[in-house]
């Protein structure tokens, strides 16, 4: 028997730059001071730990014993067919105390390999969408796709398109260190945040 | 989940006249569902698309909950926001109430501000990239219309409207308007600016609208329908069945409301034109008991005092025309007109009960509905 229909709770979402891209086809990042072969899709802990906590339930054991979060995140093939893995968050550590990240990317079925994003779209964001009845989703939104009215609901479209206008305004005033698109949407108290507004 | 299916006809026809004309009038007699339509257009003009739907397997994981707006409603690529700005005209209803103008600050002495009203600020949203908005005046012929809108009615119609993309046409039409620093400055209204406006042509206290207003407008009547009060009492929509000498059974009761209530706007249609009827909305004024017949006989009797008042407006000082439509010189009604001599003139009253008793009430809209 099936149980009621889920609702969406919430969604974090990250625009993929550049370096991120390398990342996730294991290439080489484009900051070495962290470190050489970091293949981490890395957030701000203030704002993003609280959300991925609950998104990443799961107690476990990372590299060197370290205590992590795990899921299962559930994922379309490049079929379009459902699939899941298992992916790892990494709450702050001691050296990295403002960093959270989602490790080894380029070793998920559902972020890298044959679902690399489709760079013809627009801008590319990778998106974690959890549901009521416990699913946490990933995937890549892209931002042709987002400015299409009718295609995504308004409430995460306007979100994400909203902090990408916030980066991009304040990154045409820099010329160094650029700002990266990111944030959050509660669906059930309608509230969002976008780092760095 | 709003759909262009769930849309009804009055509703459909409202938006797409809308759509090609920027401004309409809901206009009709009482009680004849205006301000639910208004109710409904206004809704389905914010077409909410905020809902997020959930498709933990579908190719987009959160897709809105609505469905895309249709390709002939009002504005439908103006997604980003659609906002409705209501409001009510009455005799005190200004210029500087619907566009600009100057008021008194309260909080500084012999100081003025300019005021932004209710068709002004809709433009200015309507201007901003992706939005449209609507005005929605009820009562709009309750007020000075013509002169609340001022110099704004020159670019009221679609062909004088400045397009989205910003750039005037040869038709766009600009007017002077107060700016916020007091001078005057050109404006236009906006192509994704709709007006919707409500009114009673029949009212007795109203202003009258000019035919070079009302030419602007794409004007939407609606009738009384029977159907509807039928379908409200749980009668048949359209077989109107024999009436029973004596009302046995609520439905009696109905029936005979009902069909008095036909024949009534009937014959206010010929005494004094369509517009002088009375909506099946005013007598759908509570739940109508469906078992019982003292609580249907108690319904039929308040409605009945709704539908008297309405007769004696519409015939005010036509006494005969009231004897006509209370059937006041047949046997069966209650009601009699009286002839006399006052004060050396011919004078006449109808006579009869305020309240009719059950029987006589029963007896009175079997005769109107035989009629």
């Amino acid at each position: 028997m099936s149980g009621p229909k889920p609702t969406v709770i919430r969604a974090i979402y990250r625009e993929v730059k550049p370096g991120d891209l390398r990342k996730l086809q294991a290439e080489s990042n484009d900051d070495p001071s962290a470190g050489g072969g970091a293949r981490d899709l890395r957030f701000p802990a203030a704002g993003f730990d609280t959300e991925f906590k609950q998104m990443f339930t799961r107690g476990a054991r990372g590299a060197r014993g370290r205590e992590i979060r795990v899921a299962t995140i559930h994922y379309l093939d490049d079929l379009g067919a459902p699939q899941t893995t298992t992916m790892e968050y990494w709450p702050p550590t001691v050296s990295r105390r403002t960093e959270v990240r989602i490790a080894r990317i380029h070793d998920s079925p559902a972020l890298g390999g044959k679902r690399l994003p489709d760079l013809e779209k627009g801008r590319v964001f990778v998106l974690f969408t959890q549901y009521s009845n416990g699913v946490v989703r990933v995937d890549y939104a892209y931002e042709d796709e987002l400015r299409k009215p009718g295609v995504w609901a308004d409430e995460i479209r306007l979100a994400i398109l909203g902090c990408l206008e916030i980066a991009d305004e304040k990154n045409s005033r820099r010329s160094g260190n650029q700002v990266t698109a990111q944030g959050h949407y509660d669906f059930s108290t309608g509230l969002g945040y976008c780092h760095g507004q | 989940m709003v759909s262009e299916e769930v849309i009804e006809p009055d509703a459909k026809d409202v938006l797409q006249a809308l759509a090609i004309r920027k401004n309409v009038i809901l206009a009709g007699p009482p009680g004849t569902g205006k301000s639910r339509l208004l109710n409904q257009v206004r809704e389905l003009f914010l077409w909410d698309a905020a809902h997020s739907g959930a498709d933990p397997s579908g190719r987009i994981p959160i897709p809105p909950l609505t469905s895309p707006l249709p390709e002939w409603f009002p504005s439908a690529s103006q997604t980003e926001s659609r906002e409705v700005f209501p409001t009510v005209f009455d005799q005190n209803t200004k210029y500087r109430d619907v566009m600009r103008g100057l008021v008194p600050r309260v909080d500084a002495a012999g100081a003025f501000t300019v005021t932004s009203g209710t068709l002004y600020r809709a433009s200015l949203h309507a201007m901003k990239p992706g939005s449209a908005a609507l005005v929605v005046i009820d009562e709009i012929n309750r007020g000075p219309a013509v002169a609340a809108f001022g110099s704004a009615l020159v670019g009221l119609e679609a062909d004088k409207r400045l397009p989205s993309h910003g750039t005037p046409t040869a038709e766009t039409q600009y007017f002077e308007i107060l700016g916020d620093d007091g001078r005057s400055r050109l404006f236009a209204l906006p192509e994704d600016l709709y007006v919707l406006a409500a009114m009673n042509e029949a009212d007795t206290s109203v202003e009258p609208l000019d035919v070079a207003f009302l030419r602007r407008f794409h004007l939407h009547r609606l009738q009384p329908q029977a159907a509807v009060l039928r379908t409200h009492l749980g009668l048949s929509p359209f077989a109107a069945g024999a009436l029973a000498s004596t009302p046995a059974e609520a439905s009696d009761w109905y029936e005979a409301l009902a069909q008095a209530f036909e024949r009534t706007n009937e014959r206010i249609r010929l005494g004094r034109g369509d517009a002088y009827q009375l909506g099946h909305g005013a007598l759908m004024h509570a739940v109508a008991p469906a078992g019982g017949l003292a609580n249907a006989q108690i319904y039929v009797s308040e409605a009945w005092s709704t539908l008297r008042a309405h007769i004696d407006e519409v015939f005010f000082g036509d006494t005969r025309a009231i004897a006509e439509v209370l059937l006041a010189e047949h046997g069966s009604s209650p009601y009699r007109l009286l002839e006399a001599t006052f004060a050396g003139q011919s004078v006449r009253r109808v006579t009869g009960p305020d309240r009719p008793t059950a029987e006589e009430l029963y007896r009175l809209l079997a005769t109107i509905a035989s009629s």
